[in-house]
This record gives structure tokens, sequence and C-alpha cells, in this order.
């Protein structure tokens, strides 16, 4: 039998978020993105969007993390099931300062439920930087019901904190995997 | 050199554990009725083995204690230079005075009795009397020697002389044993692990700092505390911290000690409140709530925990922190994930991650101080996620974990 050899990380979360600049910070390759030039209501807040997904790779020699990012807006959702199928995992990334970014958490999660009893979850918080997010006891609380999930406010274009988040997502999977990193720190 | 070994075969009734002694010692003591046909030879290898394992001359020399199910628990007793009348009477009246019970073992042969807790050895009816002590002890090295004789014994634990009556007996017997109990401890105590150290939290910017934010919570007003004049704090209500200090020194002033009498905790009225942040406070100094108590935390640690950790209960994970914002994130992610998926103590984390002290008790105060860890009493309902990831995808995501550490690397060799 082959063995699976080349898994898959969902990167979700609503419109502006940082998802393709998620990818764009963790990939090897340069991303594919299927960004179109914004209509309707998005084109008030950004140029351009995902209308199918985007697309990024970590390269660990004979093996492949394929990282996908799924379109922020919601008439896109078909989607989101279709790429989440078999993932190892899903960040969803909310954007701290958009009108109602616990309720985005909620609706994002609720899309992915029937998933989440199998697959780590853990969220991002971005643009904190343009608003500063006291505390994130109100994003934990939405959480819980699927026990301790890794929250961290990040910045979608920094490597570093994507490379936190993920990290954490492996320790959600298997703690043993990121114990030889720290021994003798 | 230690010749007296003892093996001790314990297991649930009918496992085989009397079979295995009868097949394999010289002399074995069944303190129960045994059928005959049960005792089969088909053991030894297994009995060879552990033998081997704890380097020792061949089995058939070795003794062994044996603490079946009869007499598991109670003291043995090896008596010795006794009639036959004399070993039944003390079989009634000796065991139930020792503490905790006893079973007498009587001395068959010298040598291949069972190793036992205290020999107790009359030698009233002995020629030679010193030459019989001897061989006893050589038998038996190590255990009280408890002796009955006409003339003061010093080579004995204790010597008795006649009238002898069985509360004085049992009296030897149970203080010879208590000395030897608590020879075993001493002899333990410096095996052990030093559990890691603790800080008195009361003395200390966080004792003062946890009230403050306590009462905040209870009052859901604004909370300023004073450690000093000039040196305060004010907790607000939408879980941010005012400082009249800057960042470094409050990194120094967490080590230092503090009279506690002189912390001072006052709720502000919300109408005073921007007066008093105008007049005292620098909008510089600001912090996030979970951001200053990780900070707090870290800093007061030194080498040290704070003494309202248990250190030998297990911690639990209560809440991931935000470690893209905090020191040491790597450490700190996989403390959390740790304690994620099973609560482990404070030593257990330094021991299970093979992390230096220093760097888990400052984690440890930093993630106790944000409430990102807590004692573990009963798991949290909507327990961690069961992952069944397989070896084969385990190692694939080993190299992944080893690579999202670059960046890491890369500011360790420029900072050398
Ligand atoms: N200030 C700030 N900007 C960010 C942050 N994360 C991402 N950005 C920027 O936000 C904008 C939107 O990011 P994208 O990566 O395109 O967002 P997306 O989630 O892919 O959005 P859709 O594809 O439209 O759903 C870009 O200009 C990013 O550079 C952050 O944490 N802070
Ligand atoms: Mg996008």
């Amino acid at each position: 039998m082959k063995q699976e050899t080349n898994l898959k990380i969902i990167i979700s979360g609503p419109v502006g978020a940082g998802k393709s600049s998620a990818i764009a910070s963790l990939s090897d390759i340069k991303p594919v993105v299927t960004d179109v030039k914004a209509s309707d209501e998005v084109s008030q807040m950004k140029e351009a969007t995902t209308v199918a997904m985007d697309y990024g790779t970590i390269n660990l020699g004979e093996h492949t993390i394929h990282l996908y990012g799924t379109p922020g807006q919601q008439r896109f959702d078909f989607m989101w099931d279709i790429l989440s199928e078999g993932a190892l995992g899903l960040i969803v990334l909310i954007k701290h300062d958009s009108p109602d970014p616990v309720g985005d958490l909620k609706s994002y999660t609720d899309a992915f439920a029937h998933r989440l009893d199998s697959m780590p979850l853990c969220v991002g918080i971005t643009h904190t930087d343009k608003k500063p997010a006291g505390s994130l006891n109100d994003y934990h609380e939405v959480v819980s019901r699927w026990g301790n999930v890794p929250v961290f406010t990040v910045d979608g274009r920094s490597k570093k904190d994507m490379n936190l988040l993920l990290m954490s997502l492996l320790g959600v999977i298997e703690p043993d995997i990121i114990k030889p990193l720290v021994s003798n720190l | 050199m230690n010749t007296n070994l003892k093996i001790i075969i314990s297991g649930p009734v009918g496992a085989g554990k009397s079979s295995m002694i009868a097949n394999n010692c010289k002399i074995a003591i069944l303190l129960k009725r045994f059928p005959k046909d049960t005792i089969k030879k088909q053991t030894p290898k297994l009995f060879q083995a552990v033998v081997c394992k704890i380097k020792t001359k061949p089995f058939c020399h070795t003794q062994i204690a044996v603490v079946s199910n009869m007499i598991n628990g109670k003291k043995t007793i090896l008596l010795a230079g006794m009639s036959q009348s004399e070993q039944n009477s003390l079989a009634v009246l000796l065991p139930k005075r020792v503490n905790g019970g006893a079973v007498l073992l009587r001395n068959t042969t010298e040598h291949a009795t069972p190793q036992p807790d205290v020999v107790l050895i009359s030698l009233r009816k002995t020629k030679n009397p010193s030459g019989v002590l001897k061989n006893i002890k050589n038998a038996y090295p190590g255990t009280p020697v408890v002796c009955i004789s006409n003339k003061p014994t010093p080579a004995a634990s204790v010597s008795l002389s006649p009238p002898i009556g069985i509360e004085k007996l049992a009296s030897a017997i149970n203080s010879a044993l208590h000395s030897i109990e608590k020879q075993k401890i001493n002899r333990v105590k410096p095996k052990k692990q030093e559990p890691l150290a603790t800080f008195n939290t009361e003395e200390r910017l966080l004792g003062g700092l946890l009230q403050a934010r306590a009462l905040q919570r209870e009052t859901g007003l604004a909370v300023e505390f004073q450690a000093k004049d000039l040196i305060s704090y004010l907790i607000l209500p939408d879980d941010k911290v005012l400082s009249t200090i800057c960042r470094q020194t409050l990194k120094s002033l967490c080590r230092v000690r503090f009279d506690s009498h002189l912390f001072k905790t006052t709720t502000i009225k919300a109408s005073a409140l921007d007066h008093l942040i105008a007049e005292h406070y620098n909008q510089a100094n600001e912090w996030l709530l979970e951001d200053f108590f990780w900070h707090v935390g870290y800093w007061s640690s030194q080498g040290a925990i704070p003494d309202k950790i248990d250190k030998r209960q297990p911690l639990h994970l209560h809440k991931w922190p935000n470690v893209t914002r905090i020191p040491q994130p790597l450490l700190i992610i996989a403390i959390s994930a740790l304690l994620n998926k099973q609560p482990t103590s404070a030593h257990g984390i330094t021991k299970k991650l093979g992390i230096s002290e220093k760097s888990a008790t400052q984690c440890i105060s930093g993630m106790f101080a944000a409430e990102n860890i807590e004692q573990y009493k009963i798991r949290k309902p909507g327990a961690p996620l069961q992952t069944v990831a397989s070896q084969h995808t385990r190692n694939i995501l080993k190299k992944l974990a080893h690579r999202l550490l670059a960046p890491w690397h890369r500011q360790t060799k420029q900072s050398t």
C-alpha cells in the first residue's frame, strides 16, 4: 500500500484576513493564487480577492506539505469542504479590526465543525497592529468546545508568526513532534 | 558487597507466584495450601532472566524474600535458637503485637531462608553465643537482630535479658523495625530528585498584583496597586494595565523582595479614573493584561516557581498562551502541547522535555501568572483532540517542525 506522504493544511478565514499573505509567508514556492480584481462589496475593502484557492508548498525532500488557502467570500464556501477533506489541520485567520471578528470566528468554525472532531484547529488573529487586542478570551470561548485551541495574535505577513502558529498545530497533533526541538534549551 | 538481594513477586490471585517460588527456590516457605501437581518446572528461564538482570550469582544462591498475597505488607521475623514450644507460643502471641502484623519464619538452614525484616534469636542455650550471632549477622547483613541472652550482647541491635514478657519482646521488635525503616528512608533521601525550588509569592510584586487582579474581577472596577511610593499599577476593566514605571524597571523590581504589608490595593471609581490616569500614568507604559502578568511571572522566577504551585501535583493547560508576543515561544509551545495532552508536574515538564530547569521555571511561572496553566483536578469537558497520526506521518511532521524552526536558528547564528 502506498503510504500517505503528501499532507495538506488548510488556511481559512474571512476576506482580507491575510490568508494569501500567510501562504506566501510559509510557502517555498511562489504561491499559486487565483486572486481577481475585486468586484461588488469586496472592492470597498481590497483590490484583489481570492476566488478559488491559494496554493503553496513546504518541500521536505521527498515529501511535500501542501498549503491551501480557501477563498474568503462566503459565496465560495462549497470550496471549503472540497479543500479540507483529509487535511492534517485547519488554520483560521480572523481580521481583528473587522466589525464582528468573534462572530466571524464562530461562523468559520461552524462551517468546518463536522471535521473539527478529528481535525486539529488553530486560530490566528490578524491586524491587531491596527486595532490592539486586549484579551483573546472571547475568541478562546468560541472554540472551547474543541478543547484547548491555540489562539495567537499573528501578522499574516510575518514568517515567524506563521511558523509559530503552524508549530502549535503540530503540537496539538502530537507533543512529541516538537519535543526534540526544545531539548537543551 | 550485598549478597542478600530480594525479589518481590507480585500479581493477582492465581497468577502463578507460588509456583514460581516453589520451582525455583531451594527452600520455599509457602503460606498457603498448595496442591503438589501445580508445581511444574515451567518457569526457571523467566526467573533466571530476572536474576541475571540484577547481576547476581545463579539464582539458587540468591536469597529470595517473597511477598505473596498472604504476607503482603506484613513484617517477616526469623526465629532462631528456639525450641519448638517457644516457637509455637510466639506464633500465637507475637504477630498481632508487631506494628502492621508479622509472619514468623522458622530457621531451618542458615543460608537459604528468605531475608527477614528482623531476626529474633535466643542465645540462652548456646555455648558459643558470639559465634552464632556472627553467623546470623553474616547471613543477614543489615537486618536488625533482637537477641535474648543472659548476658548483654553489644553486637545485637537490641539485647534483652530475662525475664521477658511478650509486650517487652514486641516493643523491642517494633523499635528495631522502626530504626531500620528510618535508616532506609535516610538512605533513599539523597537519591530522590530535588524538586524545583519555589519562591514566596506574597513577598514579590507578583503576589500583590495577583491580589489586585482578583479584586478587579470581583468588583468590575479599575484597581490601583501600589508597591511603594511612585511605583504603581492600574488594572483596567478592559484587560489593560498601566504602570508608572518602564518595562526595564519592572523587570528588575520583579526580583526584589517586598514587605507585603506595604502593598496597597484600591478600587477606583469610573468617575475618578480619567483624572488619575492623566495625573499619574504614562500611556507609553501600557500593557495588555495577559502579556503583563506573563512577563511579571517570567521575570520573578530566577530558577524557581511560585509557591502557589504545588510542585508535586500535575499542572494542565487552561488556555494556550499568546506565544507570538512572549519570549521563548518554542519552549512555550512545547510545554503547552505537553500539558494539553497530558497533565504533568512542574518537575515532570523539565524531565519530559529535557529542558533546563531555569527555562522551565521561568516559563511555568509566566504561564501560571497569566493563568495559562492551573493545577490539575479533573479534566475539562471538550478534552483534547485524540489525533491518530501514523508513525510515518509523524516522521514527516518532525521534519516539518525542524524546517519551521529555521528563522530561530538563523537568529541564534546571527547573535553569536
Ligand atoms: N496591517 C496588517 N496587514 C496585514 C496583516 N495580515 C495581512 N495583512 C495585509 O492585509 C491585506 C489582505 O491580505 P490577504 O492575504 O490578501 O487576505 P486574504 O485573506 O487572502 O483575503 P481574500 O483572498 O480576499 O479572502 C494585504 O495587504 C496584506 O498585506 C496584519 O496582521 N496586519
Ligand atoms: Mg486571498
